[in-house]
């Protein structure tokens, strides 16, 4: 038990380190759920100390009887010594270690179990009044407010402090939300809406994942949550809402062009132009998001050519297609995608 | 006492051409199950193999050495291996060579059943594995959840060689299954009595009704994905009203028994090694066996523990947590019951009992990290991480492979005539431990860590690589600590007939044991005869080695024998039948054409069977219960499925009229006939054709009523699901019918046909509660 304590601590203290390190746009922190930021992953943190203590117990103590039985000094294996012999003993062994045992540490957990899950679930309906749809796509997260009428994708913003409610739904296979330090998963599934709410007690960016497989690039479907103070929040809000800022440059307007005159503008929506295609996700304000291509890539003008370029190289199976651009194409709609902040 | 039917010997002089093909032929219990542990160990190899490149592939992050494509494939195939061509069938082909040597049986019941299943497997294996070498794998992991699994996500060809191939392991599993079920309560030793019957044996028992009640669910899940991927039905896509739940409601109803199914035996070997090398009954055996059962009945009750996170309205209640829970009391039972043993008793430290330690730490681990995810809070945190990659491989290490390899060392003598290389098996076993808890242990730390599972690779920075480098270097370890101990088991020695001292009766028996094991079958008097009546020991006189296939037929509670029965010689018509039965499942990779054929063929086949030897014993019947109960599981299943359907559809039926009911009644009425009517009607051959008539007339209404439709299985879900039970009703009605007219052929030949009678009156009965269920969805459902 003691190899396993010890490996927990140990996950705990990197975690603790790596959180420390600050957050980085790619969110290169360790999402542990132990290390809960969220009302609702603390419950489940504390749950899973009280846990780890009961079972600790018991496995000391088969452990110590196994390695006692072992190494105590040999009985000489007797021919004449009846195989029936110590009938009784053995009896109670098997009623004290097999049954009395397990139901008096198993109904001690259920009790913690119940209580926890009928805290958590009581509550599941009571969300702030901040309603965020997920949607599951295959390989990137559709992100809407439908109240606030903002659209964005693998990125979820929320007030430090308030609960937002989710509903989680997929446009194709099943996914799953996953935010491993603010709260459990809860499936994406097609047809059906599975509901919760997310919270966070603490500014930051913390990572979320699918945690269903969806297929080929089920690794590197990501989505960053972003907690922020109510003010810089409601800032957020107010620059999401509106429609795409109108490109100041030379360059920048040519990479509208191109843009909205291309295959791109028939899957994606740039609100403010005629691009409403809403088969990829909406790049209003895709500049002012942490990371692109379902969060796997940190969002700087390197990674969008590179991505817009060859997404097949960067995520094999992905949905988006190489669109045919030149190389002064390329550097404009990268820099009319990085000007829509 | 009577005494009919095929005398042929096993090793009679027979025609050339028939020792050319003995080898097709064969269908001895040892054969076909040494058969069984090899063609297992071969899949075991490749599922080993399978999971060294995936560690490798995870070593770093963002390794670019298998890209997703050959990932996914590779850990579904690692999973669907290790599921149902190693799990299963080794466990199945152990209890099938040993189970006899037990219980003092000179064979099975049905031996050529046992060798059908074995071919079938094997047919249905190198399937599964052909699509890896053609680089189209199943790549939706083993429990390919659909809409990921369906036609519109993945065209290849690996899917549907998932959904062909373990239905057909599923029917070879459910064979040898009711074979070893029937085997146990009938074909136990004079005097062998339930509480006389070995543990190992009752865990078998236990784990082969768990197969009976559980595979049929499985087998109706994948037969409905094929449908939908092939002929366009719409049971898993919600675009026709389908439900993607629906498949796994009935996948973790199969599923999460599937983990005690092979988990039981495995507690049973413990059983039998611990009390052998510590020279100790098992303590409390009645507590013990209790525990085997109880574990086997709450499985049943857990399923919905691996969707705590789908938001269905099972969870919240408590209800599958506190049967989560309660399933790890007789658990702590069987692991108590060993600890006694190993106090109280003398232990021997030799290779088996080695393993039986490396059992008790690795399955305790599995188990608590079980009670921590019976948790429906802490389930759905760490669901779908490696937290229950490291959870469930304790588990299956622990609980199923370790106890494999302490049993195959401890019945070498008898599987192979040899003793294992003691040095090789003690460094085998401490590099497997060691192994074992480097592979897996740290896993835990990366799920914790927030680490998903499925991943082809993942990111640097996050805190994961250690584990995982870890995990890759434990793997090898593991790794070649298998080999070590593949290695003792060749570098063997000749073994002596009980070299450990055993207390059961296979150690009875010469190493390896002659044909038949057993001659004059010996009356026991305790659960340890070897042990309690030294006139038994080989030492003190050989059994006499009588040459005679006469096998007495117990009575099921008290061994005690009432009928005797012979043992079918080498034949051909298993192997026919498996190669028929693959053409009717795997026909609709090819054509549709291949289908019929396949039934066409298969019913030819199982004529002939029936025909090589007409005479049922009593043991006869009761296989047809088990038929019936996997067929009833079937029909449960599929009206399940309707009722899930119906209540979770928005609309439902989902855009068709109500069903008329002109040709429905007569259905409904000869579902119920069909049910008294061997009361009513004294005569045999009477009853029997009455029965063959109405089961042709209910076919011909389901048909004609069908083709009347404006609406097929292509159309919505509604008329896929009833598409489904009227093909089920049809298929149960013409194979009730076959029956029924075999039995009528056997009552005109044979003297003494009761139990082929009896055997064919269950099935009519079974098509009369079929068609009288079927006809009452189908009239009230579309009217709800």
């Amino acid at each position: 038990m003691k190899r396993r304590s010890a490996g927990v601590v140990a996950s705990v203290l990197c975690a603790g380190l790596a959180v420390g390190c600050g957050d980085s746009p790619a969110g290169r922190s360790t999402p542990s759920l132990l290390d809960a930021k969220g009302e609702d992953a603390r419950v489940v943190s504390t749950e899973f100390w009280i846990q780890l203590a009961a079972v600790g117990l018991v496995f000391a103590l088969v452990a110590a009887i196994l390695v006692a039985s072992f190494v105590r000094e040999r009985r000489r294996a007797s021919e004449e010594a009846s195989p029936h012999a110590h009938h009784a003993e053995g009896v109670a062994w098997v009623i004290v270690g097999g049954i009395a045992l397990p139901v008096v540490v198993l109904s001690a957990l259920f009790f913690v179990y119940v209580h926890d899950i009928a805290r958590l679930s009581s509550q599941e309906d009571r969300g702030g009044p901040i309603v965020v749809d997920v949607i599951g796509h295959r390989w990137w997260w559709e992100i809407r407010y439908p109240k606030l009428r903002i659209a964005t994708a693998n990125q979820l913003v929320l007030p430090v402090g308030g609960r937002v409610a989710l509903r989680v739904t997929s446009k194709d296979v099943i996914h799953s939300f996953w935010v491993p330090q603010l709260r459990r998963k809860i499936d994406a599934i097609p047809g059906s809406i599975g509901s919760g709410w997310i919270s966070a007690q603490q500014a930051g960016i913390y990572r979320g994942v699918c945690s269903e497989f969806c297929g080929l690039q089920h690794a590197r479907m990501q989505l960053l949550v972003q907690a922020m103070p109510q003010a810089r929040f409601a800032e957020w809000v107010r620059n999401a809402q509106r429609a795409a800022p109108q490109p100041s440059t030379a360059s920048e307007r040519a990479g509208r062009d191109v843009f909205t005159h291309n295959a791109c503008a028939t899957c994606h929506t740039i609100r403010g132009t005629t691009a409403g295609g809403n088969f990829g996700p909406d790049l209003t304000h895709v500049g002012s998001r942490p990371a692109i291509a379902g969060a796997v890539l940190a969002n700087t003008p390197g990674n969008m050519g590179g991505w817009i370029a060859d997404p097949q190289h960067v995520k094999p199976g992905a949905e988006m297609p190489a669109v045919p651009l030149n190389g002064t194409q390329l550097r404009d709609v990268i820099a009319y995608l990085e000007s829509l902040r | 006492v009577t005494a009919v039917g095929d005398t042929r010997l096993p090793s009679a002089a027979r025609g050339q051409w028939a020792r050319v093909g003995d080898f097709f032929c064969e269908v001895s219990h040892l054969t076909i199950g040494r058969r069984y542990l090899v063609t297992g160990g071969l899949f075991f190899l490749l599922a080993g193999i399978s999971s060294v490149v995936m560690r490798v592939q995870l070593a770093i992050p963002d390794n670019e050495l298998l890209g997703s494509e050959t990932y996914n494939q590779v850990f579904t195939m690692h999973g669907v291996t290790m599921m149902f061509l190693v799990a299963i069938p080794v466990m199945e082909g152990l209890a099938v060579a040993m189970v006899p040597l037990l219980i003092g049986s000179k064979e099975l019941s049905f031996p050529r059943l046992t060798s059908y299943a074995y071919w079938l497997f094997l047919i249905g294996g190198i399937a599964l594995w052909t699509g890896l070498f053609l680089h189209h794998a199943p790549d939706a992991g083993w429990f390919s959840y659909p809409p990921l699994s369906e036609g519109r996500y993945a065209r290849e060809l690996g899917i549907d060689l998932y959904a062909t191939s373990i239905p057909l392991l599923e029917i070879a599993a459910v064979a040898t299954a009711i074979e070893l079920v029937v085997t146990i309560l009938t074909h136990r030793t004079q005097g062998m009595s339930l509480n006389r019957t070995p543990l190992y044996a009752w865990s078998v028992l236990v784990m082969a009704v768990m197969i009976v009640f559980a595979m049929p669910a499985l087998i109706v899940d994948t037969l409905l994905l094929e449908a939908d991927r092939t002929i366009g039905t719409s049971f898993f896509s919600d675009a026709a009203g389908g439900q993607p739940l629906l498949w796994q409601h009935l996948f973790w109803f199969f599923g999460h028994p599937e983990v005690y199914i092979i988990l039981l035996p495995g507690l049973g070997i413990v059983a039998s090694v611990v009390s052998t090398f510590t020279h100790h009954a098992t303590p409390a055996y009645s507590i013990v066996a209790a525990g085997l059962i109880l574990i086997g009945a709450v499985s049943f009750a857990v399923w919905a523990h691996h969707m705590f996170a789908t938001s269905e309205p099972v969870s919240g209640l408590g209800f599958f947590s506190a049967a989560t829970l309660s399933i790890v009391i007789p658990s702590g039972i069987i692991v108590f019951a060993t600890l006694a043993s190993l106090w109280l008793g003398h232990p021997r430290w030799r290779v088996p009992l080695l393993y039986v330690t490396g059992y008790v730490w690795i399955f305790v681990i599995g188990g608590l990290t079980g009670v921590q995810i019976a948790s429906e809070a802490f389930n759905q945190q760490v669901t779908d991480t490696y937290f229950i990659v490291a959870h469930f491989h304790y588990t299956l290490m622990g609980g199923v492979v370790i106890p494999l390899l302490a049993g195959i060392w401890y019945w070498w003598p008898k599987l192979a005539g040899r003793e294992g290389n003691e040095a090789l098996g003690v460094a085998s076993f401490a590099l497997v431990f060691l192994g074992v808890n480097l592979t897996f242990f740290p896993l835990h730390l990366a799920g914790l860590a927030g680490m998903p599972r499925r991943v082809y690779t993942y990111p640097s920075g996050l805190g994961w690589e250690g584990y995982q480098l870890l995990s890759t270097l434990g793997s090898f370890v593991l790794g070649l600590g298998l080999v070590l101990y593949a290695v003792g088991l060749v570098a063997s020695r000749p073994a002596e007939d009980d070299p450990w001292g055993g207390g059961t009766l296979e150690w009875a028996t010469t190493s390896p044991p002659a044909r038949p094991a057993f001659g004059i079958l010996p009356r026991v008097e305790s659960a340890y005869p070897l042990w309690d009546q030294p006139e038994l020991h080989p030492r003190e006189r050989r059994l006499e080695n009588v040459l005679t296939v006469d096998i007495p037929i117990t009575t099921v509670l008290d061994g005690e024998p009432v009928e005797v029965t012979t043992t079918p010689g080498p034949t051909v018509v298993p192997l026919a039948a498996a190669v028929a039965t693959s053409l009717v499942l795997l026909g609709p990779l090819l054509d549709p054409a291949v289908v019929l054929l396949g039934l066409v063929v298969l019913a030819i086949v199982l004529v002939a069977w029936a025909l090589e030897r007409p005479w049922v014993g009593s043991d006869g019947s009761k296989a047809a219960w088990g038929a019936v109960v996997a067929a009833g599981m079937i029909l449960a299943s599929l009206v399940s499925a309707y009722g899930f359907l119906a209540l979770r559809s928005p609309i439902w039926p989902y855009h068709v009229p109500p069903r008329p009911l002109p040709l429905l009644l007569p259905v409904l009425v000869i579902g119920l006939v069909l049910l008294v009517l061997p009361l009513l009607v004294r005569s045999v051959t009477l009853s029997l054709g009455a029965a063959i008539l109405l089961l042709a007339a209910a076919t011909a209404c389901l048909v004609v009523d069908s083709v009347r439709l404006d609406y097929n299985w292509a159309t919505n879900v509604t008329g896929s699901i009833e598409f489904a039970l009227v093909l089920f009703a049809i298929l149960a009605a013409c194979a009730a019918a076959g029956g029924a007219a075999l039995a009528l052929l056997a009552a005109l030949r044979l003297d003494d046909a009761a139990h082929a009678v009896r055997a064919a009156t269950v099935g009519t009965g079974f098509a009369g509660v079929t068609l009288a269920v079927v006809a009452c969805v189908l009239v009230i459902g579309s009217r709800l």
